[in-house]
């Protein structure tokens, strides 16, 4: 990933696209807390807090299991912009996120979603 | 249109005829690889913005708009890691052969509009990307030495599949309107 420490000048989401609904499902900006070039090792996974990585045009893991009141972070390793948005109404969206920027959400309610700008791209929330 | 759906074969053609390389051991040195890299995401930028002057149909335009983006960054990164190597991106007999035929396919969709328009584009996106999947895959990784660029033509390759699959979408939904 030496490409992306070139590249990346974390910049978080702006706010062209659809706030999250504020009781729904909330969300915060963690764009300048994580380094997008540590390994999937480092990344910060607990009980309450779940990383999604977004690389080679997939978020993985592809499906999560959670619960209500977790937090969800992606962060993109992908050498391309992308966001993540709720998949059927389009209840949700972060901004676009470029390479090196991340975006995180606590979620309230499972939820199918997927990049709007790569529509092939999809990923799952499994509330347990 | 069709000549994008034989551009490997092109490719070994290319090497062959100029007798840069033997016919069993096609070579490109690795400021071609990246000249070669970069001229085919130009390419597809070229077709995106014609797209974008001559489509009213969102499906088409958000594709375009996603492949103008993205090929962009693309180059960007290929641009990055030439100046970091002090490798100076090198005209080549395949690159030369790529913008001649691309400029062929431009003109021809220029001259359509409407419901062609969309159709000859998304279907040139579809070819055009299986081509550039398959000589990325088949020729350009193998022949790279630098182990950096060849991490970035291995790091496209999933962003091509990704249009592939998105163009194909966007193909079907074309032809169903």
């Amino acid at each position: 990933m030496i490409l992306l420490l070139t590249l990346a000048v974390l910049n978080s989401c702006s706010d062209e696209k659809k706030e999250p609904p504020p009781t729904a499902v909330g969300h915060e900006s963690i764009g300048e807390s994580i380094d997008p070039t540590q390994t999937d090792s480092a990344l910060r996974n607990t009980d309450t807090y779940h990383t999604v990585v977004i690389r080679q045009m997939e978020f993985s893991p592809a499906e999560l299991k959670v619960n209500k009141g977790d937090t969800i972070a992606w962060i993109n390793q992908d050498i391309t912009e992308h966001d993540i948005t709720e998949l059927n109404e389009e209840k949700w969206s972060s901004s676009k996120l470029p390479a090196g920027a991340s975006w995180s959400m606590v979620v309230s309610e499972g939820a199918d979603y997927y990049c709007s700008i790569h529509v092939v791209m999809k990923g799952k929330l499994i509330i347990e | 249109m069709k000549k994008v759906q034989n551009w490997c074969i092109a490719l070994a053609c290319i090497f062959i005829s100029t007798g840069q390389v033997g016919a069993q051991n096609p070579k490109l040195s690795d400021p071609e690889v990246a000249h070669t890299a970069v001229t085919a995401n130009q390419i597809d930028i070229g077709y995106a913005e014609i797209a974008k002057e001559k489509s009213k149909d969102k499906d088409v335009l958000k594709f375009a708009e996603t492949m103008a983006n993205d090929h962009r960054a693309v180059i960007e990164q290929a641009v990055a890691l030439a100046t970091k190597l002090g490798v100076t991106p090198m005209d080549n007999a395949v690159s030369k052969q790529l913008l001649s035929d691309a400029e062929s396919t431009k003109k021809e969709l220029r001259s359509k509009s409407g419901k062609d328009f969309n159709k000859a584009y998304i279907n040139n996106e579809v070819a055009y990307h299986k081509a550039v999947i398959a000589a990325v895959e088949g020729l350009l990784i193998p022949e790279t030495e630098n182990t950096e660029l060849k991490k970035l033509l291995e790091n496209v390759v999933p962003a091509l599949k990704t249009h592939l699959a998105h163009a194909e979408m966007v193909q079907k939904m074309v032809a169903g309107k």
